[in-house]
């Protein structure tokens, strides 16, 4: 929730001194920001290579539970197709590579500006963190309405973190291990979705 | 876009290999924040300094909550089938679960800490 505000900031201060026009040729960043985004993708590959807890999780629990990212994964993919219908006017690749971010707003907005444009990556950044902030306040009733894995499915690739222990608090220790498993999935999933997404469509 | 994945696909092994050392898990933490924050700044400053954006935040904040809430929806519904259609119950039975072991302390936020990588 910290972080999330942290990050709001940054990209807040950015609008605005990209609105007070204070910093010269602004607009030739591109070359820092790619070379930024590489690395931020090989330290979030680094990161991924740490966690050694998908595996353990896996062999621990019903082989069933692999299917919880998959069925994020299609829920989203149905959620993102409603959306294009009811928008109307937008690329059906653009929306599905907005939805396909799961929650991971930082990375999936990042990569959606260099593959699509600003105006598309800001509006992942918005969609995804209110995906998370929408799962952090919704978790009691989610479990309540719909049973312990609808915070699972509603966090993304934020039940991993951000959305653990709510999660664990109200849908129990047994969903947070579930949820730890789905969100490291999706986690993956992300970059290699919107990579595909936006070279295939 | 190759570069991109192979980057993720590099990062893997070395952090596997890395993965006991805290200087360099450390190190990792801190270039993930940073790296997110510089290019979320950029961000901000490309849509800022581009008036025709400028214009259209609403437009886009407004679309931005109709998928979010949308794909938010569509996963809690897929999970409700899963769970309750296919599965029945299996993923909270006594059929699937498994005892309480040290493995259920793993889920719980301090061992977390080194995820940096999802701020």
């Amino acid at each position: 929730m910290k972080g999330s505000l942290i990050i709001l900031g940054f990209f807040l201060s950015g609008v605005l001194l990209g609105r007070l026009d204070v910093i010269p040729r602004a607009d030739q960043a591109g070359d820092l920001a790619s070379w930024a985004l590489y690395m931020l993708l090989f330290v979030v590959g680094m990161g991924i290579g740490f966690d050694t807890r998908s595996f353990r999780i896996l062999r621990e629990l019903h082989v069933k539970v692999a299917l919880v990212p998959l069925f994020v994964g299609i829920g989203t993919l149905g959620g993102s197709l409603a959306a294009w219908a009811l928008l109307g006017d937008m690329p059906l690749r653009d929306v599905l590579g907005v939805g396909a971010g799961f929650g991971y707003y930082s990375l999936s907005s990042i990569m959606i500006t260099k593959m699509g444009d600003a105006a598309l990556g800001s509006m992942a950044l918005i969609a995804n963190i209110s995906r998370e902030l929408v799962t952090l306040l919704s978790a009691p009733l989610l479990v309540r309405r719909f049973g312990g894995l609808a915070p699972v499915m509603a966090g993304g690739a934020t039940s991993m973190d951000t959305c653990l222990p709510i999660i664990a608090r109200y849908a129990g220790e047994r969903y947070g291990i579930i949820a730890v498993f789905s969100g490291m999935v999706l986690t993956v999933a992300v970059p290699i979705l919107v990579t595909a997404i936006f070279n295939w469509m | 876009m190759i570069v991109e994945i192979g980057c993720i696909a590099v990062g893997v092994p070395a952090g596997y290999l890395l993965r006991s050392r805290p200087a360099v898990v450390g190190a990792v933490d801190r270039l993930t924040t940073w790296s997110i924050y510089t290019l979320l700044f950029l961000l901000g400053l490309s849509l800022g300094s581009d008036d025709a954006l400028v214009a259209k935040a609403g437009d886009i904040g407004l679309r931005a909550v109709v998928i979010s809430m949308a794909s938010l929806a569509g996963s809690v519904a897929a999970g409700w089938l899963l769970q309750h259609v296919l599965l029945r119950g299996a993923l909270d039975g006594p059929g699937a679960t498994h005892p309480a072991s040290p493995e259920t302390g793993a889920a719980t936020p301090p061992v977390t800490a080194h995820t940096g990588d999802r701020p």
